[in-house]
Parts: C-alpha cells; sequence; structure tokens
C-alpha cells in the first residue's frame, strides 16, 4: 500500500523571519488511512495542511526535505500540488455556504467545477453531479442544483461541498474543521458520510479538527500539533488509549468524563430564585413562535442547564428572562416578584441580582478598560454593595483572587490575557454585586478544550462558596454534566424534557434528548462510535420531524 | 424596496418642491432689493415685488406656486423673460450628456484604480496616489490647469467655449446637445468637433469623480479577494479566469451602486464643470441664476434636479437586486 | 496540572503609528503657518489695493504676479487663507458639535423619533446637497455665517450617516449589551463604552467635512456664490484668472488653484492619518 501522501521535514516561517511557525512535521498518509491533524488554536494545524497543498497565504514559505504523491517525488509544492488540487485532492472547508459563491447557482458552480478537471459534456457534468448529490444523501438533487448557497443549510452546503470533493474521483480528501460549524446531531451524520465514502472508494483523507471527538470517530491514525511542532502521531487506538507525550495527556485529560454525573443536589428543595412560566413569543405577531410556553424554574444555589441545538431558543429564553427582550405572554419572575411587566428603568436597579457571562469573553469586555475597571463597573453602578472607594478596592481584590488570577492582571488590559483567563475577569465581574442568578451563556464555547476544564471546575467552586444559582445555556455536554443539578432540554421553542440532571443524561426519556446524547461523539474509540455509526449510517440521518439536515 | 421607493416618490416630490419654495421665499435676504441692486428707488424694488408677486401672502404664494407646477408651469425667468420650462429642458440634454459621459469615464478609471491598488504590487504606489491627488483636487480648478495646459500650450485641445467652435455648422436642433444632434443628422465633422470638445469635461470629471469611484472599488475588491469562496476556488483549483470573474461579478455591483450615487450628485457639482466649459447645459444656466437670483429659474432646475436623482435611485434599487441575489430574500 | 493557555497576542506596528503621528504634526504646523502667513502677508489692506498695471508676472516684488485689477496675487492668496481655513474650520466645529451627538443618538437608540428623523435624513440625502448649498447661500446673502451654516446643512447628514453605522456596528459589540445588561444606564454606557471607539471615526469625517467645505466654498466663488470680490477668496481669484490664463498669464489662476489643492490635501491628509491611528488603538 503506497503512500498517498509522504512529506518529511515540513518547515513553515514567514518570509522575512527565520524562525519557523511550524517545524518538522512528517506527514503521510496511505490509502484508506484517515489522519487527523489535532491541536488547539495557534497549533499549526491550518498552516500545515496549507503548506502540504502549495497554498499558504502571501508571506509565508514553506520548505520540505521530501515530498512525494501517490509514490512519485514533487520538485514543488506550490506548483505541483496546484495541479493535483480539486482533480486528485478535494477539499472539505469550514465554512461550506461561504465557499460557494452567491452569484450563481450550486449546480453551476459545481458543474464549472467538475469540467475544469474532468472534461465532459455539460450534460454529463450535469448527470453525474445529480447521482453524487443522492450518494451524499441530499433529499431533492435536482433542487439543490438550482438553489443558490445562502438558501441551504448548514448540514446540506456541507454535504454538497462534500459531494464536490468526491465528484472528481479524487485519491485524496483534505477537510479542515468540517464539522465545526454544524450542530451535534448534523456532525454525526457527516462525519460518518465522510468515512464511509473514503473507505468505499479506496482514497485517503486528512481531517484537521480542534475536537478529540472528532478524531476518535472518523480517524484511523492522529497526529497532534502543539506551538508548530508534532507531539505525539501513532493509530489512534494508541495515542488515545495509550498516550506518551505530556501534551497529549493533558488535552485528553481535559475531555469530559461521558460518566460523569452533574451535581446532585441534596437535603430540602431550597427557594426559587428564578421562575418561568408559559413564555411565548414570536418575532412576528403569532406567526413562527420562538418560544412556545416554556415553563422553567431555578432554585437558589443550584444550576439548571438549557441545552438544545441552535435555532432551538436557548439565547432567547435567556433573554426574555433577562428583560432584553419582551414575551408576548408569560410570567417572569424574579426572587418573589414578578417583573413582567417592569419598565426597564423600574427593573435595572434589580439588574444588580442578575448577571451574565457571555459566551466570547473577548467581545464581552471593553477592550479600552483595564481589568480593574471592568471588575469595578458594576461595583460603581450599584454602590450600595460597596459605598466607599477602599470598600469597592477590597472586593475587586476578593474577587481577582476567587477566579484565581494574580493581582497584577488587573492593571493590564484585556488583549494582553489568553481566553481562560479573560473569560475569569467576566465571571470575576459577573459575581462583582453578589447576584442571585448568574446566567452562563455558552461560556465554555470558545474557549480550548484544556481550558474548559478550568473555568468549569472554576464557576462550580464559586457556586459552593456563593451560593449562586446558575442558568447555564450550552451545547456542550461535558459543561453541562460538571455543572447542572437539573437539566432542560429545548426543542424548537418547547421544552421536551426537564428533571434531574443524573436522569436526563444517564436515561433519557425523550427520543430527541437520547438523539442529541448519542451525537456527542464518544472518546473511546470504537466502542461507543459504532452504535453513533449505525445511528447515522445511511446518511439519511433523520431529525426528530424527519427531515434531513 | 422597490415599491417602497414608488410609493414614497409622490410625498417625496411634494416635499421637495414644499422645501425650495420655502427656500426662496422664507428666507432672511430681500430677493427684490438683491434684484433690483445697490442704486434701486424703494419705487423700482416695489415694483419688482409686484412683479414677482411677493406682496400677497404667503400663503397664496404657495398654492399658485402648487397650481403652476400640477401644470407643468414652472413660470419665468426674470432675467431672459422667457418660460422656464422651456429654458431648462432646452438645456438638459446637454448637461445629461456631459454628465452620462463623465460618469462613465469617472467609473471606468475608478475600476482601473481599484484594481491597481488591490492586485498590481507594482503600480499600486502611483494608483494610490493618482487616487489621493484626485480627492484632493477640486473639479474646477483641474478644468482650469487641463485647459492651460492642453489648449494653451500644447494646442491639442480645442478652445473651451462650449460644446462645438463658433466656426463649426451647427447641426438642425433636436436635443440641444451638439453631439446628439449632429450624430442625428450625420454631420460628421460636426461629430468630431463636439467629440473633442468633450475630452477635457470629461476628463476632469473622470479624474476627480473616478477617483472616490476608486476607492470604493479597491474596497470592493479588497473584500471581494478575502471571500471564503475565493479561497475555496483556489484550493479546489478552478482555472484563473473563473476566479476573476467570480471576483468582478462581486466587486462590480458595489462600484456601481457607488457611481450611481455619484451621478446623483454630479448633477450639483456639474454646475463648475459647466461653467470651466462654457458648456451651455442647464447646470451653466442655473448658476448664473443663481448669482443672478432668478428665482423661478432656481425653483425649476432645484425640482429638475430632485426628479432625476429619483430616478437614479430607482433605477440603482433594480440594479442592485437584479446583481445580489442575497438582497432578494 | 499544568494549564495551556492559547498564545497571547501583543499590540504591533508601533513604529508606524509614531510616523503617523509626527505626520500629523507636522500638517497640522503647516495649517498654522498658513494662517500666521495669511496675517503677515496678507493684510486686508494689501491685498485690496491695486499695486501696479494689470497681469504683471512673478517678479522679486510681487511673488505671484499682479491679477486683473493690478492687486498682488500673492497677497490675495495669503489673505484668503484666513478666511477659507476659517470658514472650514467653523463648519468642522459646527459639524462635530452638532451632527455628533445626533449620529450617536440614532445609532444608539431605535425609537419612532429616531426611526423619523432617519427618514427624513434619508430624503435630505438623496439630493444633490451642492445645489441646495448654492441655492441657500444665494438666497440669503453672501454672508461668511450664512456659508458656515449652508457648508454645515451640506456635509452634517453625511457625516451623520457614516458615524452612525459606526455607532451601529459599536452598539452591537457583545460588550455593550454586556454593560446594559449588567445594570448600567443607557446614558453611561453610551459615554463610557461606545463614544470612546467611535471618536476616531467622527474626528476623520469631521477634517473630511472641513477639507470638502473648501472646496465648496471656493467652488461656490468660482461661480459667484457667497464671498464677492473685491474679497480675496481662492475660487473667486481662480474664476477671474481663467481669461487671462487663456493668453498666457497663468499666474493669477494657478496660484489661487494651487492654494486650495495643498490646504485640501492637509486637512485630508489629517483625516486619514487620523483615521488609521484610531483605528489601530479600537482592535
Amino acid at each position: 500500500m503506497s503512500d498517498l501522501i509522504e512529506i518529511r521535514g515540513l518547515h513553515v516561517r514567514r518570509a522575512d523571519v527565520q524562525a519557523p511557525i511550524v517545524k518538522n512535521v512528517d506527514v503521510s498518509v496511505g490509502r484508506r488511512r484517515v489522519l487527523g491533524i489535532v491541536g488547539e488554536t495557534g497549533a499549526g494545524k491550518t498552516l500545515t495542511v496549507r503548506a502540504l497543498l502549495g497554498a499558504l497565504p502571501p508571506g509565508l514559505v514553506a520548505t520540505t526535505e521530501y515530498a512525494a504523491f501517490d509514490g512519485k517525488p514533487l520538485a514543488s509544492l506550490t506548483e505541483d500540488m496546484a495541479r493535483l488540487r480539486g482533480k486528485r485532492i478535494g477539499m472539505v472547508v469550514q465554512d461550506p455556504v461561504g465557499a460557494l459563491p452567491y452569484i450563481q447557482s450550486v449546480g453551476r458552480t459545481l458543474t464549472t467545477l467538475l469540467r475544469t478537471h474532468r472534461p465532459m459534456s455539460k450534460a454529463e457534468a450535469h448527470e453525474r453531479i445529480l447521482r453524487m448529490f443522492e450518494e451524499v444523501g441530499l433529499r431533492d438533487p435536482a433542487a439543490v442544483m438550482r438553489v443558490r448557497p445562502h438558501e441551504l443549510s448548514g448540514g446540506m452546503a456541507q454535504r454538497v461541498v462534500i459531494a464536490a470533493a468526491l465528484m472528481t474521483d479524487p485519491d485524496l480528501i483534505v477537510a479542515d474543521e468540517p464539522t465545526t460549524a454544524l450542530d451535534p446531531t448534523v456532525q454525526a451524520q457527516i462525519l460518518a458520510l465522510l468515512k464511509r465514502e473514503i473507505m468505499s472508494r479506496d482514497a485517503g483523507a486528512i481531517i484537521i479538527t480542534h475536537d478529540i471527538g472528532v478524531v476518535a470517530q472518523a480517524c484511523t491514525d492522529v497526529m497532534v500539533l502543539y506551538q508548530g511542532e508534532v507531539r505525539e502521531a501513532g493509530p489512534v487506538e494508541k495515542v488515545l488509549t495509550a498516550p506518551q507525550d505530556d501534551y497529549t495527556r493533558t488535552l485528553l485529560r481535559a475531555l469530559p468524563d461521558p460518566n460523569e454525573l452533574g451535581a446532585v443536589s441534596e437535603g430540602p428543595r431550597p427557594k426559587v430564585v428564578v421562575e418561568a412560566r408559559d413564555i411565548v413569543k414570536s418575532y412576528r405577531r403569532g406567526k413562527d413562535p420562538v418560544l412556545r410556553g416554556v415553563r422553567l424554574t431555578v432554585p437558589a444555589g443550584q444550576t439548571v442547564a438549557i441545552v438544545g441545538e441552535s435555532g432551538a431558543g436557548k439565547s432567547t429564553l435567556v433573554r426574555t428572562i433577562l428583560k432584553l427582550i419582551d414575551i408576548d405572554s408569560g410570567r417572569i419572575v424574579l426572587k418573589g416578584t414578578d417583573i413582567t411587566d417592569m419598565s426597564q428603568r423600574a427593573f435595572r436597579p434589580q439588574r444588580k441580582d442578575v448577571q451574565v457571562v457571555y459566551q466570547n469573553p473577548t467581545a464581552a469586555l471593553n477592550p479600552r478598560l483595564t481589568i480593574r475597571q471592568l471588575i469595578e463597573e458594576p461595583l460603581l453602578t450599584f454602590p450600595e454593595v460597596a459605598p466607599t472607594k477602599a470598600e469597592r478596592d477590597a472586593r475587586i481584590h476578593e474577587l481577582i483572587a476567587a477566579v484565581r488570577l494574580r493581582l497584577e492582571f488587573l492593571d493590564r488590559y484585556p488583549t494582553q490575557l489568553s481566553g481562560g483567563q479573560k473569560q475569569r475577569v467576566a465571571i470575576a465581574r459577573a459575581l462583582a454585586t453578589r447576584p442571585s442568578v448568574v446566567v452562563l451563556d455558552e461560556p465554555t464555547a470558545s474557549l480550548d478544550l484544556s481550558v474548559r476544564r478550568h473555568v468549569v471546575d472554576l464557576l462550580a467552586e464559586l457556586q459552593r462558596s456563593t451560593g449562586v444559582a446558575y442558568i447555564l445555556v450550552s451545547h456542550d455536554f461535558a459543561t453541562v454534566r460538571s455543572l447542572a443539578h437539573e437539566v432542560a432540554v429545548l426543542y424548537r421553542g418547547e421544552i421536551v424534557e426537564s428533571g434531574p440532571a443524573a436522569q436526563v443524561l444517564r436515561s433519557p426519556r425523550n427520543d430527541y434528548t437520547r438523539r442529541l446524547l448519542a451525537a456527542e461523539l464518544s472518546t473511546v474509540p470504537g466502542a461507543r462510535g459504532a452504535e453513533v455509526m449505525e445511528l447515522f449510517a445511511e446518511g439519511s440521518g433523520a431529525t426528530p420531524k424527519g427531515g434531513v439536515a | 424596496m422597490i415599491a417602497t421607493r414608488l410609493a414614497l416618490a409622490v410625498p417625496l416630490l411634494f416635499a421637495v418642491a414644499t422645501l425650495i419654495f420655502l427656500l426662496t421665499h422664507v428666507l432672511p435676504g430681500d430677493v427684490a432689493g438683491i434684484i433690483a441692486g445697490p442704486n434701486a428707488t424703494p419705487e423700482n424694488i416695489e415694483a419688482i415685488r409686484d412683479r414677482l408677486g411677493l406682496n400677497k401672502p404667503l400663503w397664496e404664494q404657495y398654492t399658485d406656486y402648487l397650481a403652476g407646477l400640477l401644470r407643468g408651469d414652472l413660470g419665468e425667468s426674470f432675467v431672459t423673460g422667457r418660460d422656464v420650462r422651456t429654458e431648462l429642458l432646452d438645456r438638459l440634454p446637454s448637461t445629461l450628456l456631459l454628465v452620462t459621459l463623465g460618469i462613465l469615464a469617472a467609473t471606468l478609471w475608478g475600476l482601473l484604480l481599484g484594481a491597481t491598488t488591490v492586485f498590481s504590487r507594482t503600480t499600486a504606489p502611483a494608483a494610490r496616489a493618482l487616487t489621493s491627488l484626485g480627492l484632493s483636487m477640486p473639479d474646477f480648478v483641474l478644468g482650469v490647469v487641463l485647459i492651460y495646459v492642453f489648449y494653451f500650450l500644447l494646442d491639442w485641445a480645442p478652445s473651451p467655449i462650449g460644446q462645438i467652435d463658433l466656426a463649426t455648422p451647427r447641426p438642425p436642433d433636436v436635443t440641444g446637445a451638439a453631439l446628439i444632434d449632429a450624430l442625428l443628422a450625420g454631420q460628421w465633422s460636426t461629430v468630431g468637433d463636439a467629440l473633442a470638445h468633450l475630452v477635457l469635461p470629461v476628463a476632469t470629471m473622470a479624474l476627480v469623480y473616478g477617483a472616490s469611484v476608486g476607492k470604493v472599488a479597491e474596497s470592493a475588491f479588497l473584500e471581494a479577494r478575502s471571500a471564503p469562496f475565493m479561497d475555496y476556488a483556489r484550493l479546489s483549483g478552478l482555472r484563473r479566469r473563473t476566479r476573476a470573474r467570480y471576483l468582478t461579478l462581486t466587486s462590480l455591483p458595489p462600484t456601481i451602486t457607488y457611481s450611481g450615487v455619484a451621478y446623483a450628485y454630479m448633477l450639483g457639482g456639474v454646475v463648475l464643470i459647466e461653467t470651466v466649459f462654457s458648456w451651455g447645459g442647464v447646470a451653466q444656466f442655473a448658476a448664473s441664476a443663481l448669482a443672478n437670483r432668478d428665482l423661478n429659474v432656481i425653483q425649476g432646475f432645484v425640482l429638475i434636479v430632485a426628479v432625476v436623482t429619483f430616478l437614479i435611485y430607482l433605477l440603482l434599487d433594480i440594479f442592485y437586486i437584479v446583481m445580489d441575489p442575497r438582497v432578494r430574500t | 496540572m499544568a494549564v495551556i493557555e492559547a498564545p497571547v497576542e501583543r499590540p504591533t506596528r508601533r513604529p508606524a503609528r509614531r510616523r503617523a503621528r509626527i505626520e500629523v504634526a507636522i500638517w497640522c504646523g503647516a495649517l498654522l503657518l498658513a494662517v500666521i502667513a495669511s496675517f503677515i502677508f496678507g493684510p486686508t489692506s494689501k491685498a485690496t489695493t491695486v499695486m501696479g498695471s494689470p497681469l504683471e508676472p512673478p517678479s522679486g516684488e510681487h511673488l505671484f504676479g499682479l491679477d486683473s485689477y493690478g492687486m498682488d496675487v500673492a497677497a490675495r492668496v495669503a489673505s484668503s487663507a484666513r478666511l477659507d481655513i476659517g470658514v472650514a474650520l467653523a463648519v468642522g466645529v459646527l459639524v462635530f458639535v452638532l451632527a455628533y451627538p445626533i449620529a450617536l443618538a440614532l445609532g444608539f437608540w431605535n425609537t419612532w423619533w429616531t426611526k423619523a428623523i432617519l427618514r427624513m435624513l434619508d430624503v435630505f440625502q438623496s439630493f444633490p446637497s451642492i445645489v441646495l448649498a448654492l441655492t441657500v447661500v444665494a438666497l440669503t446673502g453672501n454672508g461668511v455665517w450664512n456659508l458656515v451654516a449652508a457648508s454645515t446643512f451640506v456635509f452634517g447628514p453625511a457625516f451623520i450617516r457614516t458615524v452612525r453605522s459606526v455607532v451601529l456596528s459599536v452598539r452591537g459589540q457583545t460588550f455593550v449589551e454586556a454593560a446594559l445588561a449588567a445594570g448600567v444606564t443607557p446614558v453611561r454606557t453610551l459615554v463610557r463604552h461606545v463614544i470612546p471607539h467611535t471618536l476616531g471615526a467622527a474626528m476623520a469625517q469631521t477634517t473630511i467635512a472641513v477639507s470638502r467645505t473648501i472646496i465648496l466654498v471656493a467652488g461656490m466663488a468660482f461661480i459667484g456664490v457667497g464671498v464677492q470680490p473685491p474679497t480675496p477668496e481662492w475660487g473667486s481669484m481662480v474664476q477671474s484668472g481663467v481669461a487671462p490664463m487663456l493668453n498666457g498669464a497663468w499666474w493669477a489662476a494657478l496660484f489661487p488653484g494651487l492654494a486650495i489643492v495643498l490646504t485640501v490635501t492637509a486637512f485630508d491628509r489629517i483625516g486619514t492619518l487620523l483615521g488609521s491611528l484610531t483605528l489601530e488603538v479600537d482592535r
């Protein structure tokens, strides 16, 4: 089995600098092998692959000791690879809708692409693409041919891109974060589709990802990158079950434990801090309700997690509770007071009790203010918490220590902090006024895997020490498992299941919940994976209403 | 979007007409006094006020005005005494000819500037410098400079006193615009002369207005170039020609839209160019009317400009909907 | 257990920023010198007295020559500097003080009255404002303050439109929503979070209004509206210099024209540099 692609000693550096960004990387992929290149942001995954494809952005230079495709040595990556791209190497990208030019129909784009690499008549190309669409699981291929890219859903568009990659019968598929932008249920389907096609065509593949779950499910080999260097490489079973390198171990340790149960509440049921009753909200009078009669109760000192896919209405629900948007009907009660009809002005003082931590800490912190100023702001907004300057300073110090950041961070600016550090600042800021409840809106989604664990542990600890309640919105079950006492599953504006975390996560009663959980890819390669693969095997994995994503 | 614009047409024009009326009748400044001149006697001024109908109550003047508008009567010029509508419409084609050619030239030049700045590493600095220059240069100054260099010094351009030389045989008057009339009549020598006279004014407009088109084109090209589908096109091995096609089709709409906006703007700006080159179009006529406080002409000119502007924006809306399918959904 | 964090970003490109600041200082200095020179070399008396026979070419005594009335071109060019720059700066101040708050309000709040004002601005904008300005000045008289007012009305709407869109995008940023959700009053949010991020755009747009005003005023004088002779004004000097130029006497039209171009370039350059300087910090 001759290697499809073999690169030895790849270095990538900026043209004007000697120090390499990517050092000494070896890549080798054979037929029916799927190589997963995994690493965190900035590790150099994309650069490595782009260098390999001869498609580096201007200003960067790549050198190799040896490079060969399908056994034949290559003289120049840039030129030789350019001839192979599209024809013998198919690409799958992270943003499939963006990849297709909006100025023309999907059919036209693909036909041009196909005929560029395989001369044939328009009619033949048309036929071939239609058949390809069927193969990748698109329900109405003719319709898809006619539409424009922005009319496709993420999952459909990715199937189109996969079809485009496969239709020229390539030997190698390169996929850059192919499922990152997709919903969990769709993710599983797409990965299953990719793997099936690769194997059945005797092709090879490289998948770039930051998600080890993807590697566990779809890859045969894995390469762990950190700061431009290969830390470990080898077959997936070996590396994931018995890692040799420290960094690899840390990455794996940061993964969620599927057996973890979530938080358990003992003792008498505490008072209810927030209650939402029969919330109905639609953006256009009466049509397309986003929330259809949602009920939620949040006990003091506990975490209620709202899970569901994007578009289910999680963010909308939370924003209605925060009174950032109005509701059509229903009631919202905060600590016994009905706040539904309060004006913004009247409600403002109550905001002291309800704070928010946002998904993207970089966006949530004003880059022009120092950390001290950022944490101080809520104290200035609600002076009753710490009336004098001395008390404010003391509280700020208390908070920065509670989130385990050193004092010197106070005088820095957000741009000088890492993602995890910024999120801690956001947490400190949210807790400044001693709120009764903090809304956590996807608090770990933007963070690197290795950092998530620490932030989640911090949140749990803070809940224990301050007695604050959390409303956790998340599609990441690992976070949910670590924090939630109760879980509510939101699907298309309705809560389809809710109850104690242990029950919902371990033995879900609702079919949709089961699918959601199954889609969360297990890190144990093989075993659980087979279940998942079966569930979504034919590429016609259904959403609860029976459509194809 | 188009429906909204059409629906707003009548109220809009009504608002503009009212605004002009207010401007000309309510602003401080004794119009009659200005028209009469520094040596006028009170009787002269009074007589002028009567003639202008300024002694009637404001409301009556307003209704007279609106009634006249609905009839299509724009009044008479105080300076020439002739019907304003005739005067303006006679000269309008000449101006439209100039502005249209000017915008076309400006768009082409702007696209060239923008494309060079973005795609050619070697000539980009020159393009950038030309763009800056064009942006800082007032059109009338450039016109004067061009006349000096190309007419006086080099004797390449014809004398800047109108659309054709005095000596050139005039074509029969159909539109009033020399080039068009000559083409219609088949008078080829006149056509040549008319074209020669167009060179400098159109070049002036191209260099000045083209600079701002260039800036818009530059940002359109930049944005198009870094679009994800361009990257995907490169990665999936599409031919250079296909990629160029994607690039053009996505950069053109914003640029052309801007040209449309510039067209509307130029209807006002052409006043200066027409004055420099003695073009004899409606803008030059309005300019002298402004200097002479010829109220009815001013009113009529503003109204015509408003109507033409409205039509341009309408066409632009249609154009954009056709070009960018994302807007349709 | 080691915590692995992603690499941290550091602000870059300091030398370019320093160069930009120096360049801004140079241009401001040049403009200041121009105004000072205006008083020294172009006192009104000197600029409006006939000094010799018409259209004398540039000489040691009259650096830019004499115009068609026999007046000293250099003195007139210098004298006009304080008029044009003065009017332009006045417009700049007015636009910043009046239009900036309007742009902030229109971008930050979305109530019926903001929508109404926007509609009105829309109407206003879809109309060649030059024509409007010309009309206003022609009808109200040629005083300096009329020029200032008319120019403000011409360039104000464009300022509001551009700055408003910046305000809108800042308003949509998470940290602004975070402040409001955390209970910060809208006004305080506007001041503390929105204004700092929009100041750069506002300043850049102000300098654009300033430089466009110079062109507008000169252009109006060129066709005889606004500043009237014998008051020296670059635009009217160009106009009266055209006929002599067609016969070879280039100095009467060229020098004032050059003055316009240089002054506009100065303000444009300052505006561009200010724009790029403040853009960096917003990252």
